[in-house]
Parts: structure tokens; C-alpha cells; sequence
């Protein structure tokens, strides 16, 4: 007759569906109870009762990891969690997690195991496939931004941009953009932007943004015009977003740069001497306020490199960003005069390898 | 004293790599003035944004934003005070920064935020 306890202990481990099992290493015996023959496809009794009939038992996968742990828990005997997997005789996989603790004699000598197992299979399948979805996501948002900002780049002659894209922390894109327009009239539209937030709102807003630039851009010839009129397309239809952009057309003929900007980083310009500064930027507000836009035109001279940037080239959490801005006129002074060349050496100097906040949008430009 | 704690945020784990938000504001209500203390960044903009909601909604004809104590603000903190300021304005309200430290200043100044927000050029 079953005590008490026995009984309790019965009911808790049938209720929890724990199957049980103990190995004694005296009696090279290991005995399973009926619910762990069950946990492993195995009719009562069909268990054969011995340590390497539980290793056969085991995902081939998977034994050389288990028996590894349960060494390593005679070594110096205490509790041990294992996650395997079983296949059943109808060939389906099932995930078991045991929970063992390793038995002493009087000496503290290991004498074998004893332990509780459940199957967690729906657990590891949920858990998987939260996984995927989350790398879907991902790769869709990803490949949205790739396919939003294409890395092969219009020109025209006397003009040639570099183009680069970098996502916050390699894994999150954001809504930084820009935009290459070549123009009817043979000058070259170079636009700008920064759509505040990270994820997959973010990446729709700029591409509404940078869509309604580009159409804007092809149909007018100055960038006040088409700034003002970005203006009024994102208090239209954007009205809750934060967004900075810059659009400016270079004249390959005469050196112009005309250029507006709405609350957005101020160009950094090389001369072909190596003198290399800000543009002085008039302030003008963001996307999305009152008001319109005004131009400033800008003569460049023969070899002159322009450097539109996001502000996730120049921010730093903890320095101002007249410092960070100081570091960009610093690297592109030192750096090599091939737009490519300068826009890798670029990334490489002032965003690297280490996690950063924000994403990076880039484009150099160099006038023959 | 009208000194109310409205919220206090602690880090918000929006992903790995955006774990450093942490925001506090204090609300003077007999002058509508908001203390805002800490980061104003991607995690913690939103909340900042809808604390300002919640003051304009209740009708206050100004307010004043002291950033006297905000360490750092990103550009998604600049776009809660623009949201902001672009709700209060629809509404008749509007709203003011004051005490910039000279880095925010300059980051106001870039932005073409200074009029925006009722700062004095200097």
C-alpha cells in the first residue's frame, strides 16, 4: 500500500505530465516510469534499462552533449538541466528537458542519477518560430530599405557621387535617405534626408518623403521650389513625422552649388587645395511647419568635393556636436579624393565596426 | 506647492542596442512649466511627446519646456517638441524652450528650431 506522500507525489508528477526515472551505476540499472516510456513513444515496459539504452534513445545530434553534461555532474555531484531531443518510432521529433541531480553514497562518491523529465516541445517550437518571424521581419524591412535606396547612382558628366547607407547597429534601419536626380538641363539634384525613428514606420515614411523629392525635383528648376513644395507634401500627408532634408543642384558647367535646407546638417565642402569647411547654412525649420523655403547659391571651384551627411555621422551620446562636426571636417581633409574611396574611409573613420545609435546616410560628390 | 511627479521612465528595452533612454519630467502646473531631466531619445521620445498631449489637451495657453537637465537629445526628441508644438498651435497654445545647455542650443540652431520654439538668436 502506498503511503500518503506516495500517493501526493503520484498525483503532482501525473498532473504535470513529469515522467521519472533513476539510475543506479551499482546495478548498471535505469529505471523509467510509465509517463517517461510515454514521453519517448515507448509503450509501458518498452524501455530496455540500461545508461546506454537512454543514450540510444537520444537524437544522434544530441548525445555527445548530454552524456558530456551528465560527466561533468558526477565530477562534482549536484542538480543538471538537459534539453535533447527523442525520435519516436513513427519517426517524429519530440524535445525532453531533464532535470536531474546526481546521488552520493556516505563517502560523497556519485552513485547515479535521479531525475524528472517533460516534454517541451510545443515550447521549442513556439520559441522557433518567433525566431523566424522575427528574422522575416527583419530581412523585409531590410530589403525594403535596400530596394528604397539603390546603391547604383545616376550621373552626369562632370559629376561624379558615391552613395552609401549604413542601419543603426548594423541590424536596425531607420529613416535616414537620399536621393541622386539627374536633370533635363544637365545639372544633377542631390537630395538628403533624415525621417526621425527606426523600424518599418520609419522606412515608409522616407519613402514617401523621398519619392515625392525625386517627382519634385525632375519638375523644377530651383531647390527652394522644391523644397517648399516637399513642405507642403509632408504637412499633407506626414504630418506626425520629424524630417530634415537638404536638396541642392550642382551645375557641372559653371560650379554653382544651389542648395536649401530644412533643419538639416550643413554641408561639409573640400576645395582642391584641402581646405575643407562647413557651408554656412541659413536655419531654416523642418519638414512639416509653416513656411517657405529660401535658397543659398554657393561658387565652387574646379576639384571641390561636397559631403552630405545624416546626423549619425557626427553624433556622439556624450559630446556636443560642434565636436562631431569638427571630426568630419578633420576626416575629409585627411582623406583620399575619390568620391568611393573617401565615402568608405568615411564610414570606416566615423562610424566603424562597434554599435552605434543612430543609421547613416552619405553622399560625396566630387566636380571635375 | 503644484510640484507633481508625472512620470519617471525607467530603460526602455526597445532593442539591444537602445537601452540608454531615461527620462524624467516634473510639471509646475501654476506655471505650466515641464523639467524635463535625462535622455530624450528613440526609446524615450514618445513618452515625452504624450506627457506634452496631455498638458495642451488640458488647456494650458503656454508652456514652458526647462531643458536645463536634459544630458541628451536626439532627433527623435526633437520631433516630440515639434509634434508638440504643432498640436498646441492647432489649438491656440504654444509652447517654449528655455534654458538650453550650449550643446542642445547649437543642435536648436541646425535645426532651424530656435524661432520655433520662441529662443532669442544670439
Amino acid at each position: 500500500m502506498a503511503s500518503v506522500a506516495e500517493q501526493r507525489l503520484t498525483l503532482a508528477l501525473e498532473a504535470a505530465g513529469l515522467g521519472t526515472w533513476t539510475w543506479d551505476m551499482a546495478t548498471a540499472t535505469t529505471e523509467w516510469d510509465v509517463r517517461l516510456e510515454e514521453l519517448h513513444g515507448l509503450s509501458p515496459g518498452g524501455f530496455g534499462g540500461t545508461f546506454d539504452d537512454w543514450v540510444a534513445s537520444l537524437h544522434p545530434d544530441d548525445r555527445a552533449e548530454c552524456v558530456r553534461r551528465v560527466q561533468r555532474a558526477l565530477e562534482s555531484p549536484g542538480p543538471y538541466v538537459l534539453l535533447h531531443r527523442t525520435t519516436w518510432l513513427d519517426g517524429s521529433i519530440h524535445w525532453i528537458e531533464c532535470r536531474g541531480r546526481v546521488t552520493v553514497d556516505d563517502h560523497g562518491m556519485p552513485t547515479g542519477t535521479i531525475g524528472v523529465a517533460l516534454d517541451v516541445t510545443e515550447r521549442e517550437r513556439r520559441d522557433a518560430m518567433v525566431e523566424v518571424e522575427l528574422e522575416e521581419k527583419h530581412d523585409l524591412v531590410t530589403s525594403l530599405q535596400q530596394a528604397l535606396l539603390p546603391s547604383e547612382i545616376p550621373s552626369v558628366p562632370g559629376v561624379r557621387v558615391a552613395a552609401r547607407y549604413v542601419a543603426a547597429g548594423s541590424t536596425v534601419v531607420g529613416g535616414d535617405w537620399y536621393a541622386v536626380v539627374p536633370l533635363p538641363d544637365g545639372r544633377l539634384g542631390l537630395g538628403i534626408g533624415d525621417v526621425a525613428g527606426h523600424g518599418l514606420s520609419a522606412v515608409a515614411e522616407m519613402a514617401g518623403v523621398r519619392f515625392s523629392l525625386r517627382a519634385l525635383a525632375m519638375g523644377a528648376t530651383d531647390a527652394e521650389d522644391v523644397l517648399t513644395r516637399l513642405n507642403d507634401a509632408v504637412r499633407l500627408f506626414e504630418h506626425d513625422a520629424f524630417i530634415t532634408a537638404l536638396y541642392g543642384i550642382v551645375d557641372p558647367r559653371n560650379r554653382v552649388w544651389s542648395f536649401s535646407s530644412a533643419g538639416h546638417c550643413p554641408t561639409v565642402v573640400r576645395c582642391a587645395n584641402g581646405t575643407t569647411s562647413l557651408i554656412a547654412t541659413a536655419a531654416q525649420p523642418p519638414l512639416g511647419l509653416d513656411g517657405a523655403y529660401h535658397r543659398q547659391d554657393c561658387q565652387l571651384e574646379p576639384g571641390s568635393m561636397l559631403v552630405l551627411y545624416t546626423d549619425g555621422l557626427i553624433e556622439r551620446r556624450c559630446e556636443s556636436i560642434t565636436d562631431g562636426t569638427n571630426r568630419l571636417i578633420d576626416v575629409v581633409r585627411s582623406g583620399p579624393t575619390d568620391p568611393e574611396a573617401l565615402a568608405d574611409h568615411l564610414l570606416a573613420e566615423l562610424v566603424g565596426a562597434g554599435a552605434h545609435d543612430d543609421d547613416v546616410a552619405l553622399l560625396v560628390v566630387a566636380i571635375a | 506647492m503644484g510640484l507633481r511627479m508625472l512620470e519617471a521612465s525607467p530603460c526602455k528595452d526597445v532593442s539591444m542596442s537602445l537601452q540608454w533612454g531615461q527620462v524624467q519630467y516634473d510639471v509646475e502646473e501654476s506655471t505650466a512649466t515641464v523639467r524635463a531631466t535625462g535622455d530624450i531619445d528613440v526609446a524615450t521620445a514618445p513618452e515625452f511627446r504624450d506627457a506634452l498631449y496631455r498638458l495642451i489637451d488640458g488647456g494650458e495657453p503656454t508652456i514652458t519646456v526647462d531643458m536645463g537637465a536634459v544630458s541628451f537629445i536626439d532627433s527623435s526628441g526633437l520631433g516630440a517638441l515639434v509634434a508638440a508644438q504643432k498640436r498646441a498651435r492647432k489649438q491656440g497654445a504654444t509652447i517654449t524652450v528655455a534654458n538650453l545647455t550650449s550643446s542642445a542650443r547649437k543642435l536648436f540652431e541646425i535645426t532651424g528650431l530656435l524661432d520655433v520654439f520662441g529662443v532669442a538668436q544670439s
